[in-house]
């Protein structure tokens, strides 16, 4: 499992979520899912680079990354419809080994829901049953049970052209859980849905894959969506695994320069680290917030809700900036600013707060301890 | 425990077996029969010797560069004609609401019902040297009319024909055009007739460009048109003279059959090439947008536009009436008189013999095949990737534009020997047929497949079922109004179907539209109406079977 082997900080993360069995360890059959070494190209573009994966058995195990960086490659290999160049499958400590799609026995939620128009509801729920040669009886109990479980039970009989993109992809999750798979796939299954309706229905997928305990991967570029409905959460950028870990650890102990950016907006600021001290730009230092790493050129990550206009007992550190524009959002007065090397810096501060204006010089005080540092290649130091 | 995942050890595919198996056949029954021409063309005249002394015979005898310009001409002119009745009358119906439109539809795709030999027949009888219209001048009012024979006969009536497909083509790309751009346009300041030419025009051109070349392909690779309207050796275009020297061949000089229809094939190949390259940079589809919903004229224009388009159609129609009707009038000593008999359809079926049953026969043995292959590699070649898919589309494609007197003589040439002995049996035509019309459905079926989501099937499979279930049970309905069109189209060419079988039929293996068109050129007027009006009956027939099933709409598509 050489994803484990990078440097430590992404291997430290991975352990700290929500008490999940750990990812390490030399005896994939305990885990349900495991990908070991997978890579595919296409051509001349590498889109998975030996990555390493387990899930656990009824884990909610969520791709976050953005659009290229391969989850969906990732996702469609798993399913069957593409093949690995390289890498190896197990589920249940089966190989999926030369096994087509249709023999996975997968359910999958597409993001275009991919209903099938010219079938009914209640057809396209039993349609994956009937390829089981489910006795007639039980098809009929067990459609209707699924169709329950996301509130369509009075669809039955309708067909897909009178259903709501929302109504659509309920058809589409009761469809793929009524098989009761090993595995269920969800392929950025809210993105074509409103913003309110994304809310409420990645509450009601939550909900409904922990009553039924199906192991889940879920497939999203949306970080919130992500932190909302994950016990654990992969980050994929440019075909690799940069960090795997609960929400919280997602969150806040980002393995990866490119994770803190991604999740969170974080600020990136030019700094050094030198003798037990970080130098920005500019002369401002502050302590080292842990281990004295060896002196070299570092990226310093501190979030726009990390910074205030003035200084307590926690915020003891400042970074001279100078307001650009200060726009409002409501709770926050959002102020864009420039740092003294000329880097730009966006900072959330209370809209209580007396403004400053366009062109004034501030201090931003921020916590040292919410400062996170990254070596050159983008690791944690 | 566990391996590597590997392409190789997939389990096996049966769409790849469908894709060999169609390549083979379709090198067969598509690229031998060129290659023999090709190959028939390049043989000396006095050596068994590679040579391009038929190519030099061909482009500096007058005999043959006569037949050349005129194929030329004809065709140019045969498209201008179509652009001008099939473009107005595409702009007015899906720009306005006419009263009857649906009908004017209607009788849209009825002009297409007969082959154009048999409109080229009608206008004999109406302009021709006894025609009614030339005897009433003649004897009435003392005007000799403009003679029907010769270059201008022939592109009218190829035109009014054609001019559907212009119409049907244009009308589509009419109706994708997202409105908000001639609404941006007229918001910018522009006149409705300048949005047109700056907005409308330049994104339907493609399509524009697309309906002439079939037009123009139509019209030279067409032997009855030419034949009865140019009588035969006193016009010749490519397409007869390739005809004529076939049937001449054994003793002046062989090969030239093959030289000429390699020609034809070069002329119609290039064209396709041409278009292909000019259109091919700048696509300007524009799928989505808000599909304009036609205007309600003000009343006169109303009225105006709706007799014009009529009148149009109405003329184009004029073929289709002109032979029903004089089917049932007596014929005495080639002429026909002013009185009500079924005489016609005595004499016709006393000499019909198998034709029509042979018609039908063969037809619908072709369909059924056209139907069932088109489908499938409809499919095949839209929805998979590498070599074999594309080789397949185009093999397939190629007999689009082999004119059907070229292939039949491909035919004739090949499969005459072993391994084959096709020549002379039912067999022979049916796969003609099959060949000519096939691209017809594999283009409906695969363009309809392109519109159906891959997750579709994804999740058919994903759900436990096998990949040649899932497309029997969720592409095949889906796929269902692209085949439908495609059946009706390739139903109306394949029954009319003359250029290639008259190269290859025998006398049991004759089908009505020969019969029709021997009468036509050197028979029984009567006889020849007659045979022409049951085929216009029959194709309409089935044409409103397939139409009922699916409406009006999925014809226009």
């Amino acid at each position: 499992m050489q994803g484990l082997e990078r440097p430590a900080s992404a291997g430290q993360s991975q352990g700290q979520g929500f008490g999940q069995a750990q990812a390490q360890g030399g005896r994939p059959e305990q885990h349900h899912v495991v990908i070991e070494g997978l890579a595919k190209r296409f051509g001349a573009v590498t889109v998975l680079e030996g990555l390493d994966l387990a899930i656990e058995k009824g884990e909610f195990l969520t791709l976050l990354g953005p659009s290229g960086c391969g989850k969906t490659t990732l996702l469609r290999i798993i399913a069957g419809f593409l093949d690995a160049d390289a890498g190896r499958i197990t589920v249940a400590g089966e190989t999926l080994l030369g096994q087509p799609p249709h023999r996975r026995d997968f359910g999958m939620v597409f993001q275009n829901y991919a209903v099938f128009p010219h079938m009914t509801v209640f057809d396209n729920v039993a349609y994956g049953l009937r390829a089981r040669n489910v006795p007639s009886a039980d098809i009929g109990r067990r459609v209707e049970r699924a169709l329950e479980r996301v509130r369509l039970g009075a669809f039955a009989s309708r067909f897909p052209t009178q259903l709501s993109g929302g109504q659509k992809q309920r058809v589409g999750l009761a469809r793929a859980i009524v098989i009761e798979p090993r595995l269920l796939l969800m392929d950025e299954p809210l993105s074509n849905l409103d913003a309110k309706l994304r809310i409420d229905m990645r509450s009601e997928i939550r909900l409904l894959q922990r009553e039924l305990g199906i192991t889940t991967l879920y497939v999203t570029h949306d970080q919130e969506e992500a932190l909302a409905v994950s016990d654990r959460i992969a980050v994929l950028d440019k075909g690799r695994m940069l960090q795997v870990g609960g929400p919280k650890a997602i969150y806040d102990e980002h393995a990866h320069r490119f994770v803190a950016d991604f999740i969170g907006n974080a600020n990136q600021i030019a700094a050094r680290v030198d003798g037990g001290l970080v130098h920005f730009a500019g002369g401002v230092s502050m302590p080292l917030p842990g281990a004295a790493p060896p002196a070299q050129p570092v990226t310093a990550t501190l979030r726009p809700e990390d910074f205030r206009l003035s200084p307590s007992p926690d915020y003891t550190a400042a970074l001279p900036v100078r307001v650009l524009l200060v726009s409002y959002l409501g709770a926050r007065l959002r102020l864009s600013c420039e740092l003294a090397d000329g880097a730009s810096l966006q900072a959330d501060v209370d809209s209580d707060a007396i403004a400053p204006a366009a062109g004034e010089t501030v201090s931003l005080w921020f916590n040292p301890g919410k400062v996170r540092l990254f070596s050159a290649e983008g690791w944690r130091v | 425990m566990s391996a590597v995942v590997s392409s190789s050890s997939r389990a096996f595919d049966p769409w790849r077996i469908v894709g060999i198996v169609a390549l083979a056949l379709l090198f067969v029954f598509v690229a031998l029969p060129v290659l023999a021409l090709l190959r028939q063309s390049l043989v000396g005249q006095d050596c068994e010797c590679l040579s391009v002394e038929n190519y030099t015979t061909f482009f500096t005898s007058r005999y043959f560069s006569r037949a050349l310009f005129n194929s030329l001409v004809v065709s140019t002119g045969a498209t201008l004609i179509a652009l001008a009745i099939g473009l107005p009358l595409a702009i007015v119906l899906s720009r306005y609401r006419l009263k009857g439109g649906s009908f004017l539809k209607i009788m849209i795709v009825m002009s297409m019902l007969s082959p154009p030999f048999v409109g080229a027949y009608a206008w004999i009888l109406l302009f021709g040297r006894a025609g009614f219209v030339t005897q009433l001048g003649r004897d009435w009012f003392g005007v000799s009319l403009p003679t029907i024979y010769g270059p201008f006969g022939i592109a009218l009536a190829s035109a009014l024909n054609l001019y559907p497909v212009v119409f049907f083509i244009v009308s589509g790309a009419l109706q994708r055009i997202d409105t908000s751009l001639e609404d941006a346009a007229a918001g910018l300041g522009r006149a409705p007739a300048a949005v047109f030419a700056t907005i409308t025009l330049p994104l339907v051109m493609p399509s524009l460009v697309t309906s002439a070349l079939l037009v123009f392909l139509g019209t030279i690779s067409d032997f009855g048109t030419a034949n009865i309207l140019g009588e035969g050796e006193r016009y010749p275009v490519l397409a007869t003279l390739a005809f004529a020297l076939y049937l001449s061949e054994i003793g002046s000089e062989p090969g030239m059959a093959a030289t000429t229809s390699m020609v034809l094939l070069a002329i119609a190949l290039g064209l396709v090439l041409l278009v292909r390259f000019l259109s091919g940079r700048r696509s300007v589809a524009a799928d989505g947008g808000q599909p304009r919903r036609p205007m309600i004229l003000g009343g006169r224009k109303t009225v105006v536009v709706t007799v014009l388009a009529f009148g149009l159609v109405a003329f184009a129609n004029l073929p289709l009436f002109i032979i029903v009707g004089s089917s049932f009038l007596e014929v005495k000593g080639a002429v026909f008189q002013w009185s009500l008999s079924l005489g016609n359809y005595e004499k016709a079926y006393a000499l019909m013999g198998n034709a029509l049953l042979n018609s039908i026969l063969f037809s619908l043995q072709a369909l059924a095949i056209i139907l069932v292959a088109g489908a499938m590699l409809g499919y095949y070649v839209s929805r998979f990737q590498g070599q074999l898919p594309r080789l397949v589309d185009g093999l397939v494609t190629i007999p689009y534009v082999i004119p059907g007197t070229v292939l039949g003589i491909g035919y004739a040439s090949l499969f005459n020997g072993p391994p084959f002995f096709l020549t002379g049996t039912s067999a022979i035509i049916v796969i003609v047929y099959v060949v000519r019309r096939l691209p017809y459905l594999v283009r409906s079926s695969s363009g309809i497949v392109y519109q159906i989501d891959r997750g579709l099937e994804e999740a058919s499979q994903s759900l436990g079922v096998r990949p040649m279930e899932g497309f029997l049970r969720i592409m095949v309905p889906l796929m269902r109004p692209g085949l439908v069109a495609g059946l009706i189209i390739a139903w109306l060419e394949v029954f009319n179907e003359l250029s290639a079988s008259i190269v290859l039929y025998t006398g049991a293996t004759r089908t009505l539209p020969i019969a029709a068109f021997q009468q036509a050129f050197s028979g029984d007027i009567g006889i020849a109406a007659a045979y022409s009006s049951i085929m216009i009956l029959v194709t309409a027939l089935a044409l409103l079977m397939l139409v009922r099933q699916d409406g009006v709409d999925s014809v226009m598509r």
